[in-house]
């Protein structure tokens, strides 16, 4: 199979129209960033609070968050983690003064109170909520078994044992329905059993995860993130400056490349999409990824220009691109399916990642493609007429790529 | 083409077999050192153990902690600032306190009467020059510490922050906890499997300063703090603390808060603690016990016998636990009661037993996964994992056909690769990883077309195949490195920004794409070779 096969498609022609549909985008999305007040910030770097619950039944977002606010604690927001038939629940909120509170444990507490209160009492204990070194503690401390009337045995491994089915089993099902549930997962010895089911509840929700962020790590996070783009920027620059020697190429590249990060940066805060630890990540193998695409072009440039000098630029710029066409699609496509499968099969902490990943993959095709390539063009016919109207300023400018040449085959 | 392939192929099954085995070795190796491995470790168990889990993946708590050093600047201080009261009462230089230390260090007044020459020979004396600076204006002097002297104190109370805390995990029996300092105040507490975050935290965090203090005559208890002061006529002498506590009734539910005037000196502090249990207390609820190391024991003896009928405060972090009255004299062991559950009293002999914090500990940063969120995290990466994979596979035996199978076998041997590094160096998998993962997949396929791609323009050009093969595998090469070397320099900047999640994509994304450059131009070229190099004449490729 072939696609693009001896394509001769003349890109450079709709070269104004790209660069002003580019710009515009990226006008758009810059105010939509000055609206906004910056990029959407996740607590990673805003410091706050995010816990998720999964319920066994289907919650209700306001009973919820009047339970939270009435046990004095701030709610921005509650609402749906993952799937909808999943009943979970993601409450953020917002960044404490100062670092220290236990805010997931007075959440939990509050909602224990208010949808459990049996598990409220400070003799019972939640299935559920209680881990599995609680759970040890509490039967070696009851010891149902009466291993302490067994010379041999050691009720750390006897019962250790068992705690671990019993979570493992819990986290296989989500949460416990019932203590007849946990009492009837295999390798629970019936004493064990018995004293689940007399000892301990279920409580009708677990915690998923709970994330807090003191401002300081906020502060830290945040500048290291900026840092982070700002000198992977700058590498690409350096590489590509070394690599190709040349002024047109370089910057090119790098407008691209600023291009791709800030158009998509643009798209994310139109959609209001939260920038978290994962989703920085991205945008730095983005930086990657955008400028592997556009140096194949530019390799290719380059390569031709060595063969025919005679030919001239845009010819041999379109030539170029139409040679690496099918490469460029077929790469992109399929990193683009391999982003595609997990934006929707990777879950719910992955789907920032791989949407950004997505729109990167397309914003960096497009701009090599549209943008890098053309604006080469673009800056060689500049020096070319500023050299022609100034001739007195010989000798003529070495052509870039001239220096690489000896250098780079 | 026609090149000798022996030494190729020995070199790639090397690799191959290499790899398997790290994997392999690792899988081994992590089993024998969990403590909850089955007797006979099957293969699936062996290969479930080879990559290590990040928390994200297997449930845990990450904690970023900060050591308030000015805590323990401003306990060293009150030390020295009591040291030289002291020995200023045996040598007759009468001083007071202008106010309490702080972390700075501790103000002092000469009395009017005393040379001024005896306080400086008494400093001189007691301080060392090195640690301290003494500014001399009058009566009142002003003691600082020097910057030297606070970074040591600083240094020593972060690293035995990280000793007590090391000490507080390990008997909490986990396995692998990583506990690192991190700067000059910050500790990084990762525990892996543990999902029960607040006990953890509870018994990481909690300072544990177990501190016996008289209770002042006229002490209390008072209704509120005002009260307590209105007590000795608005301000408690310099001598005396007012130290919040609760009611004593143990079977209210509510506690009510109340104030002691205690000594501001204690007694007995948590130094001079032997051992601690749990026990229970007069109302038959969960207390601890406490017992004294011999030096203690003569202290608290010596406090006890002189001090019968009095009230002595049991303070637990700057809380009073309970006030009980002196009977008779005591030599070693005392109670905390404080309406425990059984779970806070077991915390709170483990948390004693391993010594007390050298200054409180803040909270910076928490992450706690459960176990359940890990595995469908694990369930969804795979998943996601493998239908990535084969859409690549597909698509790249559609397009290239026989050639495309040659990708899929470079591919795989490139996942082997990625996973017996990863196994080898030991290095955390995480959810982010496993998108690195299956993004190496998808950016490694590159290598392959961009060489795929060349191979066919030579033959579009007129060249022989094999001529063609070798030619697509030199002219792409180039390109090859220019696309590696951008993204791996962009994957590197990930381990500078990262946290452990991330830093694991970042060490998936490099791996893989430094095996593309293997599997791809080695490997490949070498199947090619296998291939079509015995044949006279190639007439087509499948390509």
């Amino acid at each position: 199979m072939r696609l693009f096969h001896k394509t001769n498609i003349d890109f450079l022609k709709i070269k104004w129209i790209c660069i002003s549909l580019s710009v515009l985008s990226i006008v758009i999305g810059t105010i939509s960033l000055l609206v906004k007040g910056g990029p959407n910030l996740g607590i990673d770097f805003t410091g706050g609070a995010q816990i998720v619950y999964a319920f066994s039944k289907n919650p209700d977002e306001d009973q919820i968050r009047r339970i939270v606010e009435a046990a004095n604690v701030k709610v921005v927001s509650v609402q749906r983690f993952d799937k909808a038939e999943k009943n979970e629940i993601l409450l953020r909120v917002p960044l404490e003064k100062k670092e220290g509170r236990d805010l997931s444990k007075e959440v939990t507490t509050a909602l224990t109170k208010a949808l459990f209160p049996k598990g409220a009492d400070a003799t019972a204990f939640d299935l559920n909520l209680n881990g599995g070194d609680t759970l040890l503690g509490k039967l070696i401390a009851d010891d149902p078994e009466k291993l302490t009337t067994r010379p041999n045995a050691d009720p750390k491994v006897e019962y250790g044992r068992e705690v671990q089915a019993i979570i493992s089993a819990r986290s296989e099902k989500g949460l416990f329905a019932s203590a007849d549930e946990a009492a009837k997962t295999p390798g629970v010895s019936p004493a064990v059993a018995d004293w689940l089911r007399s000892k301990t509840l279920a409580g009708p929700f677990t915690l998923l995860s709970a994330e807090n962020v003191g401002p300081q790590v906020g502060k830290d996070l945040r500048e290291k993130g900026m840092w982070a783009i700002l000198f992977s920027w700058a590498a690409m620059l350096a590489y590509i400056a070394f690599r190709f020697r040349s002024a047109s190429f370089g910057t090119a590249a790098v407008v691209a490349l600023i291009h791709d990060t800030w158009a998509t940066l643009g798209l994310c805060s139109i959609l209001n999409l939260e920038i978290s630890l994962t989703v920085v990540a991205a945008f730095l193998t983005l930086i990657g990824y955008s400028v592997n695409d556009t140096v194949v072009v530019f390799d290719r440039i380059r390569e031709n220009r060595e063969k025919s000098k005679r030919t001239p630029l845009v010819e041999l710029v379109n030539h170029s691109i139409n040679q690496t066409l099918s490469r460029t699609v077929l790469t992109s496509v399929l990193t683009f399916m391999v982003v595609v499968v997990l934006f929707f099969l990777g879950g719910e902490v992955l789907r920032g990642f791989s949407f950004v990943m997505i729109v990167g993959i397309i914003v960096g095709t497009y701009s090599s493609i549209f943008i890098a390539a053309p604006l080469v063009v673009v800056w060689e016919d500049w020096k070319q007429k500023r050299a022609t109207q100034k001739p007195a300023s010989a000798p003529a400018p070495t052509k870039p790529g001239k220096a690489s040449a000896a250098k780079a085959r | 083409m026609n090149k000798p392939t022996g030494w190729r192929v020995g070199v790639a099954l090397a690799v191959l077999l290499g790899s398997a085995g790290a994997y392999w070795w690792r899988g081994h190796e992590a089993l024998k050192k969990s403590p909850t491995a089955p007797p006979n470790p099957t293969f699936s168990d062996v290969l479930r153990n080879g990559l290590k889990l990040g928390l994200d993946l297997r449930g845990g708590i990450h904690l970023v902690m900060q050591v308030k050093t000015a805590d323990a600047l401003r306990v060293e201080a009150q030390d020295t600032l009591e040291r030289l009261k002291d020995e200023g009462g045996k040598r007759g230089v009468a001083i007071v306190a202008t106010g309490p230390a702080d972390g700075t260090g501790f103000g002092l007044r000469l009395d009017e009467k005393t040379d001024a020459a005896k306080l400086k020979d008494l400093v001189t004396s007691i301080l060392p020059p090195n640690a301290w600076s003494v500014d001399q204006r009058g009566r009142e002097w002003r003691i600082s510490y020097k910057d030297s002297e606070r970074i040591t104190i600083e240094d020593q109370a972060t690293r035995q922050a990280v000793e007590t805390i090391r000490n507080r995990v390990d008997a909490l029996g986990v396995a692998e906890p990583v506990i690192q300092r991190q700067g000059t105040d910050r500790i990084v507490v990762e525990i892996p499997g543990v999902d029960d975050p607040s006990r953890v935290k509870e018994i990481i965090g909690t300072t544990g300063l177990l501190e016996l203090k008289l209770v002042d005559d006229r002490g209390g208890p008072y209704p509120s703090m005002d009260v307590a002061r209105g007590a000795y006529g608005g301000t408690v002498p310099e001598d005396l603390e007012v130290v919040e506590g609760f009611n004593e009734d143990a079977d209210a539910r509510t506690r009510t808060p109340v104030w002691y005037v205690l000594k501001r000196a204690a007694a007995v502090t948590g130094r001079d603690l032997k051992n601690a249990r749990v026990d229970r207390d007069k109302f038959n609820q969960p207390a601890v016990m406490f017992f004294l190391n011999a030096a203690g024991a003569v202290k608290f003896a010596k406090v006890t016998g002189e001090n019968i009928n009095k009230h002595l405060a049991i303070v637990l972090d700057k809380r009073v636990q309970s006030a009980p009255v002196i009977n008779s004299q005591i030599k070693e062991s005392g109670i905390i009661e404080g309406n425990f559950t059984p779970e806070k009293a077991d915390a709170l002999t483990l948390v004693l037993r391993s010594g007390a914090l050298p200054a409180e500990m803040i909270i910076l940063e928490e992450r706690t996964v459960g176990p359940s969120l890990g595995l469908d995290s694990i369930k969804k990466g795979v998943l996601a994992s493998v239908v990535g994979m084969i859409c690549v596979f597909l698509a790249m035996v559609l397009y290239y056909r026989l050639s495309g199978v040659n990708a899929v076998l470079a591919l795989v041997l490139n996942a082997l690769i990625l996973l017996g590094a990863m196994a080898y160096i030991n290095a955390t998998l995480t959810l982010p990883g496993i998108a690195g993962f299956i993004l190496t997949i998808g950016m490694a396929v590159d290598s392959n077309v961009l060489i795929f791609e060349r191979i066919r323009e030579e033959i579009d050009n007129g060249k022989a195949p094999k001529a063609a093969i070798d030619l697509g595998f030199k002219r792409a090469w180039g390109t090859i490195v220019d696309t590696h070397v951008t993204t791996i320099s962009a994957a590197l900047f990930l381990f500078q920004f990262g946290t452990g999640p991330v830093k694991g994509f970042a060490v998936t994304l490099v791996i893989g794409l430094l095996a593309s450059v293997f599997t791809a131009v080695f490997v490949s070229h070498l199947l090619f070779d296998l291939i079509y190099g015995p044949k006279e004449r190639v007439e087509t490729l499948s390509i």
